[in-house]
């Protein structure tokens, strides 16, 4: 059992709390009597984990063990996280290669050949080469690639239904994945909602099938995920299409990278020993000092890596609800009342490697309003919310052409999701050129950047203000949202909507949940 | 040859530490000997993980290191017990007899003893490539830092009660499929030991001598420079 989490009352004597800003880490004096919310301290992570991917393999939930359903002569395709979730070491093994080597130790014994890994990419960005290697290690990239690792193609020929959507958009799935006999699905998760739908099938359908489900029609008020699309999906949690049945490894990680260097960062601040202070005036000095550039590199150095609180395998629809519940009891944090600002630090992931582009950064902080680390919202409705982003206008050439053209095409135009939905998606969605360089280069789908703001729509209709702390005028006023520059300014700016003497609570910590864009 | 000499004229890699890091030590590494950068190719991988490390080979060594050996009794199975007791690991190059043709001879069973005996863990390293950076009949190592790979695989315990033939065949299996990987692949060379079909790099028999070493020698066939283009 971790330490759980609680709210601090801020007084005279606290000390200046961290808050996470883009590349750079803040140390911010916050009011008199705003709230802290710290959510629970992350379990240790596993020490032996080859003995519990053993154990998880042998004896799995509801479900034969690995081995007995691994035959000589079947068709097995094992699919296993991209980049959303983070690579786990920079040093050591990712966990995925940890566990996937098990898996295929266990096929070899087996006698199965026919075996392809799939990267459940979803509408994302298809991985290198060297993402790959990253994520499975050399050997197994080495024994399978590059034609039997590969990134899941949504636009691929070969797609086959296996379902229909509600609207009777029939759902497609990825043609290798449906055509298994035994599909095994490797899943990480650091937070609540973290991994996704139960079935994996949501990360391998068709871009037809991703329209229809995140369609800005479909997503109910208040509710990131859209219902219809979920009871849809409910059959094939377990079996995808006539025979592919689904095995699931579901891995929890700690929440936050772990390492000597950052580790201060998740510790409570009154806690701070005087190691930890003088590794917080170094890490402040060189944010001030280092390039924008360079400070993207700091933030991949400064986390050493994941720990891994929990395997468990077996049946998904069983397998699923175990994971979820370990990860709310690890995770939420608990309030009395929301209150009339929230207060958010948007920190860059450290595994993506670049600065976060203005829409992602704003779909990454107001996911957290209602997908965060608190079962309901902090803020109230009308309230206002204050995130620490830079908001830099900059977008990576070679994953971000759609988001480049809707920032500077769409939102220009308008910010209002319904109309972006009814007269923009349809044009990108048909756009030859997006299609080629998602299925060739490694760019983002084109309906990434629409999906994306979707998911922020039901955050901005519940908030009165979003404003940005240390964001880029111009950027900001495009996403419809303000900027100030420092937080006195903000709250001043707010008390417009909130008066004088709003409530606050700040939420401790970087962001647990990245939303779950397709 | 020192650690710092290897590192300079090989390109040395090693994987499988991770499964080593999470047992406790001391261990008892097993491996093959198919060149003399052996022993400072293992101990480089190992300098974080056991830098307390004595190596003994199943074949007493010559010359002065065959009489340190011999004064500091290392070729005892108490007084290696006495030092895996203290905290020390233990690098073995158990194969009976060496090899001319970098090929896997038979293990002795005293790996598999000490490992019953003490019931620390018994590691196999399969050590691949270094027949090809220094051949018996050279004297240096093939310029052009050529690549070698030190794979450890997961340990194995022994007990009192386990049989020590079983044991030893357990760890030349292990170490038999890590050599392997060169020609057939990590998947395929864990393929190929499930269908019982033996590595032709451990084969004892069959081939010969001549074919071994024209083989053991060959320029690798992977591409090994980066592309640009992908």
């Amino acid at each position: 059992m971790s330490r759980p989490g609680f709210v601090l009352s801020v007084d005279a004597q606290t000390p200046p709390l961290v808050v996470f800003q883009g590349e750079k880490v803040l140390l911010e004096r916050l009011p008199i009597d705003a709230s802290v919310l710290y959510p629970p301290e992350a379990l240790p992570g596993i020490h032996s984990l080859d003995a519990a991917i053993d154990d998880a393999l042998d004896t799995p939930v509801d479900s034969d063990p690995l081995s007995a359903l691994l035959k000589r002569g079947s068709r097995v395709t094992i699919v296993f996280e991209d980049l959303t979730q983070p690579v786990t070491s920079r040093t050591a093994p990712d966990v995925r290669q940890r566990v996937i080597e098990h898996v295929l130790e266990r096929a070899a014994a087996a006698g199965v050949d026919d075996v392809e890994l799939i990267a459940a990419t979803g509408l994302r960005r298809r991985l290198t080469a060297q993402d790959l290697q990253r994520v499975l290690g050399e050997r197994i990239y080495a024994s399978f690639g590059p034609d039997h690792v590969r990134s899941h193609d949504a636009e691929s020929d070969s797609l086959v239904t296996v379902g229909e959507l509600p609207d009777t958009t029939p759902i497609e799935v990825n043609g290798r994945v449906a055509s298994s006999d035994l599909v095994i699905s490797v899943r990480l998760a650091t937070a609540v909602g973290n991994e996704g739908a139960a079935a994996v099938a949501t990360k391998l359908i068709g871009a037809k099938t991703a329209r229809a489900r995140g369609a800005f029609a479909n997503r109910g008020a208040g509710a990131a995920a859209d219902t219809n699309g979920a009871d849809a999906f409910d059959g094939l949690v377990d079996t995808i299409g006539d025979k592919a049945q689904v095995f699931t490894i579901d891995v929890t990680l700690t929440p936050e990278p772990t390492g000597p260097a950052s580790a201060f960062l998740s510790k409570r601040e009154r806690e701070w020993s005087l190691t930890d202070r003088a590794l917080s005036a170094g890490l402040q000095a060189a944010t001030r000092i280092l390039p924008s550039r360079a400070r993207v590199g700091l933030a991949q150095v400064s986390g050493v890596g994941y720990g891994v609180t929990s395997v468990v395998a077996g049946k998904p629809s069983s397998v699923h609800p175990l994971t979820e519940s370990f990860l709310t009891q690890q995770q939420v944090g608990q309030f009395d009342s929301p209150a009339d600002v929230a207060l958010f630090g948007i920190p860059n992931p450290g595994s993506i490697g670049s600065s976060l582009n203005p829409v992602t950064a704003a779909a990454l902080g107001l996911g957290q309003i209602f997908n965060g680390s608190t079962a309901e919202p902090v803020v109230r409705a009308g309230g206002t919310a204050i995130f620490y982003h830079p908001l830099t206008p900059w977008f990576h050439p070679l994953h971000d052409p759609a988001y480049i053209d809707f920032f500077a095409e769409v939102l220009t135009k308008t910010t209002d999701p319904a109309v972006i939905s009814a007269e923009y998606e349809e044009k990108f969605a048909a756009d030859p050129w997006y299609r080629h360089v998602y299925q060739t280069s490694f760019a983002n789908h084109a309906l990434h950047p629409f999906h994306a703001w979707y998911s922020a729509a039901p955050a901005i209709d519940h908030l009165g203000e979003v404003i940005f702390v240390g964001g880029d005028h111009e950027a900001t006023r495009r996403l419809g949202f303000k900027s100030a520059t420092t937080l006195a300014d903000a709250l001043e700016m707010a008390s417009d909507s909130v008066g004088l003497t709003p409530s606050i609570t700040y939420v401790h910590g970087a962001p647990v949940s990245v939303p779950e864009v397709s | 040859m020192s650690r710092l000499a290897v590192r300079l004229s090989v390109t040395a890699q090693s994987y499988g530490l991770e499964h080593v890091a999470e047992t406790k030590g001391p261990y008892i590494f097993v491996s093959n000997h198919p060149s003399e950068l052996d022993e400072a190719l293992v101990r480089d991988a190992l300098r974080h993980l056991s830098p307390r490390l004595v190596t003994v080979a199943v074949e007493p060594r010559r010359g002065i290191r065959g009489l340190v050996d011999q004064a500091l009794s290392l070729r005892s199975a108490s007084r290696l017990a006495v030092l895996l007791a203290s905290g020390t690991s233990v690098l073995l190059f158990a194969e009976k007899t060496r090899t001319d043709d970098g090929s896997l001879a038979q293990l002795d069973l005293g790996a598999a003893l000490l490992g019953i005996r003490t019931g620390a863990p018994l590691v196999p390293v399969s050590i691949v490539g270094s027949y090809r950076a220094l051949p018996p009949w050279r004297t240096t190592v093939e310029p052009g830092r050529p690549r070698v790979q030190v794979l450890f695989g997961r340990p194995i315990r022994a007990g009192v009660g386990d049989e020590p033939s079983a044991v030893t065949d357990e760890l030349a299996a292990a170490i038999s499929t890590g050599l392997a990987e060169e020609s057939r692949g990590w998947y395929g060379a864990r393929r190929s030991q499930a269908d019982g079909a033996h590595a032709p790099e451990t084969a004892a028999g069959g081939e010969a001598g001549w074919r071994k070493i024209w083989k053991a020698t060959a320029t690798p066939t992977s591409p090994s420079r980066r592309r640009v283009w992908q």
